[in-house]
């Protein structure tokens, strides 16, 4: 409890940077996400956080280095090859969305396995540094590569909020923002390496199965409680924060799972889940759409009904 | 059946054979169900539950301590049709589109399993990352005796499903294909659209258990999708589509484990980047016929149309 | 038998939390072409799935041929709206008239020779015969509409339910449709269809349903479609002439 206490008051330095950069970085995916879901592109971030492991496994054979920077970018680079081949096969053929973006996140997954196990048939090929991507790390990051992902997460929030406008028109209204001559073009492509990026610089923390989950559930759960833009975007990034902020601190103060030989509680899986908790609060109580505010309003509307029809009769 | 397959490939070793044998039944079983998935527009409900069976898994491993196949069955295919389920309720309560109610359902999911089985760490290895890619690798070496035969156990179950599989379909075709076509006229023909429904959820989630113990959760949806999606974009009937998905689901499991062993590198990683490839491919194919044929019709050239 | 195809006996329905169609008592005769005429989002297509069964009823009853919908459902046909067909699906237009006898196959049961020979007859009815194994998405919307009917007309029912049969259809579909449509009331079929053109109501229907979430008005044509009984179901939003100048002096409103 007191370490709880000390982590949360971010008294230790290294910790206080780690936190900071998770928090931020969701704050970053849930304002990208909340675009993303709007413009019914909720799960493109699934496809290129699942093409980050050949780009990590490219950038390794080429490079030869491992710092993180330069991982990471390999990751984007595939990852914004595989929106593009996505949005090239949709444009050219009558193929299903689904069908693209189902055969796109298992395809290139399929391709980091094969690249990532020929890596680990070279000699000094070592698996391990890869494998924190599958499932996220956060706690253990070094404080240079944290210092990173709070640049890069300031940067696509201010982004967003910049051009919250913009993107609420072309998310609402495509045809009409294009006809009073906004570029929708340029701004459905930035919005996509927004996505790019988050989920990229999301790899160290939350991992490449689970970082999409960054990107839908807190704006999913805002949903639930705004009814216009720039309160869902407020309530998405308050949501994604918070979740970074207990998750990662919950899985830094419980006591280890599997002993002390196992390793600790996942980070990505405890923030996933932190998340999908404030999300079925969300679901159960917010005002306007909760479930059991609504199950209140439909026993009311029905015993109305019946009152009606029977005096009627 | 295996000698003379040895003397024709005389490299290939009898393991080698069963392996790719259990893989292609895995990637038929799979791309057969798949095939509606697709039609239905739900390639991705597919990958939500390929990834939504491990807290199954892991929850009936925690329950009875073992790693037997049928509690696990049991347990991942409830979770797979709660998937199911949870993903539709969500989409009408938290009025969120179709896809990111998928993901919030199976990221949560997937997250509780990684969780749930960083506790049975403790009892047993079993190893997150196996389950994402699959070890296709090891299937010759867990055998069970069928007929005075020495079959990989993942074979046998494999073939029983491909069984259920298609005693299902023939059964319920036409249940399958008005329901998937229109389902409001179906329901007032007096077909119980939500059962058929409910059933292909199923046979997903049984398929999908069944295969992504040797392809793993991620590459198992490529054998379902892929197959289906490819066929389609070559017919636009149904029942070619069907037999056509077939042969690219048992190409597609060749090709895949033969190139994967001439690599030495992950053979169900190998067999989802030719899924992919193929379907890339054939998108390019279709459109470069397509557009020879308008060509040669009207004497325009290539792409005269401005892209969108 | 009673005289009346279709009755509904103070029905309610509701959606989420909001009542769609709120006590509607009605009937309709037998052998009449019957109109469900009102504003958008006036509960017309709730009504036909109500009677189908397809959604729940919060209070009241409907009665089908008679009888209850569960017990009938093989001599209704039904024609649903063009959105909730995948028009992407490999079907050919054959296929799709095929699919009207789906009702009365069983488990494992294909459709056989006979009923090709009947889903042929039906499209040939329509006029489409020679486009029997085209795509559906191949076909022009008038064409689809023609094909649904088609497959109607292969339940070989007693009633038809129509959701907006006439909606993004050309003049040709729309004499072919009609044509049909007399030939099965000759046979003593009962039709009826949600209809959006106030303008033709008269020269096409005989009987007619104006809904506005309640019943406004219910009966014959002659009798019922009045400008006082429109305004009444289009809150006054119209300006109508009916009975001056039957069939070219009210324009399309509810769309």
């Amino acid at each position: 409890m007191a370490e709880l206490l000390r982590l949360l008051s971010l008294q230790d330095s290294s910790t206080r940077v780690v936190m900071l950069s998770t928090a931020s970085l969701a704050i970053a995916a849930a304002l990208v996400g909340s675009l993303a879901m709007l413009r019914r592109r909720a799960l493109v971030g699934d496809a290129v956080a699942h093409a980050s492991l050949p780009g990590i496994c490219l950038a390794w054979f080429v490079a030869g280095d491992r710092s993180l920077a330069v991982l990471l970018l390999g990751a984007f680079v595939l990852g914004l090859a595989c929106m593009g081949t996505m949005a090239l096969v949709q444009r050219l053929s009558k193929a299903r969305e689904d069908a693209t973006t189902a055969i796109a996140i298992s395809g290139f997954f399929g391709l980091g396995i094969v690249l990532s196990r020929l890596i680990q048939n070279q000699p000094g090929g070592n698996r391990a540094g890869l494998d924190g991507f599958l499932f996220g790390k956060a706690a253990s990051a070094v404080t240079s590569d944290a210092w990173l992902v709070l640049v890069v997460a300031g940067v696509v929030s201010a982004t967003v909020l910049g051009l919250r406008k913009e993107f609420g028109l072309l998310c609402f209204d495509r045809a009409f923002a294009a006809g009073i001559g906004r570029p929708v073009h340029r701004l459905d492509a930035l919005l996509l390496v927004l996505v790019a990026i988050v989920t990229v610089a999301g790899l160290p923390s939350v991992g490449v199965v689970l970082v999409v989950a960054m990107l839908v559930i807190p704006p999913a759960a805002a949903r639930c409680w705004s009814v216009s833009l720039g309160t869902m975007l407020a309530v998405a990034a308050a949501i994604g924060a918070a979740s970074a902020i207990i998750g990662t601190g919950l899985s830094a103060v419980l006591p280890p799972p599997g002993g002390a030989s196992g390793g600790g509680w996942p980070t990505g899986p405890m923030i996933v889940l932190t998340a999908a908790a404030l999300f079925v609060l969300s679901l159960l109580v917010a005002p306007q759409q909760g479930l059991l505010t609504a199950m209140w309003r439909r026993h009311r509307l029905r015993s109305s009904v019946q009152s009606s029809s029977g005096s009627m009769r | 059946m295996i000698d003379p397959a040895l003397e024709l490939a005389p490299w290939l070793t009898a393991d080698d054979l069963w392996t790719m044998a259990t893989a292609v039944l895995a990637s038929v079983a799979c791309g057969l169900v798949g095939c509606w998935l697709v039609l239905r527009r739900l390639s991705l409900l597919g990958d939500a539950i390929s990834h939504a069976v491990l807290p199954g898994i892991a929850g009936a491993f925690l329950l009875t301590g073992t790693r037997d196949v049928l509690p696990m069955l049991l347990g991942a295919t409830v979770i797979g049709i709660a998937t199911a389920f949870l993903s539709s309720a969500l989409g009408r309560w938290g009025r969120v589109d179709r896809d990111a109610a998928m993901g919030v359902t199976f990221t949560s999911l997937f997250a509780l399993g990684v969780v749930m089985m960083s506790l049975a760490a403790r009892q047993v290895d079993l190893d997150p990352g196996c389950v994402l890619y699959g070890l296709l690798e090891f299937v010759p070496f867990d055998t069970v005796d069928l007929l005075g035969v020495r079959v990989p156990r993942a074979a046998a179950w494999l073939g029983a499903v491909l069984a259920v599989d298609v005693v299902l379909m023939l059964a319920l075709f036409k249940e399958l294909r008005a329901t998937s076509f229109d389902a409001a006229h179906a329901a007032s023909l007096g077909i119980r659209v939500g059962v058929v429904h409910l059933g292909l959820m199923a046979a997903v989630a049984a398929n999908t258990v069944v295969a992504f113990e040797s392809v793993g959760s991620i590459l198992v949806v490529a054998m379902l999708v892929a197959p289906g999606a490819t066929a389609r974009l070559w017919t636009d009937r149904l029942v070619p589509m069907l037999w056509l998905a077939t042969a690219i689901a048992s190409a597609t499991a060749i090709v895949g484990y033969l190139v994967a062993l001439e690599l030495n590198t992950s053979a169900a990683g190998m067999i989802a980047t030719i899924s992919m490839v193929g379907y890339v491919g054939s998108v390019g194919a279709v459109v470069t016929i397509g557009a020879t044929r308008r060509s040669s019709q009207s004497g325009r050239p290539f792409f005269s149309e401005p892209l969108p | 038998m009673s005289r009346s195809a279709l009755e509904f006996h103070g029905v309610s329905v509701a959606y989420r939390d909001e009542l769609v169609v709120e006590g509607v008592d009605a009937s309709v005769p037998s052998a009449s072409l019957c109109a469900i005429v009102g504003p958008n989002g006036a509960g017309k297509s709730t009504l036909i799935k109500a009677a189908l069964g397809l959604v729940p009823l919060a209070s009241g009853s409907v009665k089908v041929l008679g009888g209850s919908i569960t017990a009938v459902r093989r001599d209704v046909g039904y024609v649903p709206q063009r959105e909730s067909v995948d028009w992407e699906f490999p079907v050919s237009a054959l296929e799709v008239a095929l699919m009207g006898s789906y009702g009365r196959l069983g488990l494992f049961r294909r459709p056989g020779r006979a009923e090709r020979a009947h889903a042929m007859d039906s499209l040939e009815q329509v006029g489409l015969a020679a486009f029997a194994d085209r795509q559906i998405s191949q076909l022009s919307g008038g064409q689809q509409q023609r094909v649904f009917l088609a497959r109607a007309l292969m339940q070989r029912a007693q009633l038809y339910l129509m959701d907006e049969p006439f909606s993004g259809v050309d003049a040709l579909t729309e004499g072919a449709i009609l044509r049909v449509l007399g030939e099965l009331r000759q046979r003593g079929c009962t039709i009826v269809a949600v209809h959006h053109d106030l303008s033709t109501v008269r020269e096409r229907f005989d009987h007619v349903l104006l809904l506005n979430k309640r019943l406004v008005a219910a009966g014959p044509v002659a009798a019922t479609f009045t400008s006082q009984a429109l305004q009444r179901a289009y809150g006054g939003r119209l300006a109508v002439m009916v009975d001056a100048a039957p069939g070219n002096a009210v324009t399309s409103a509810g769309h």
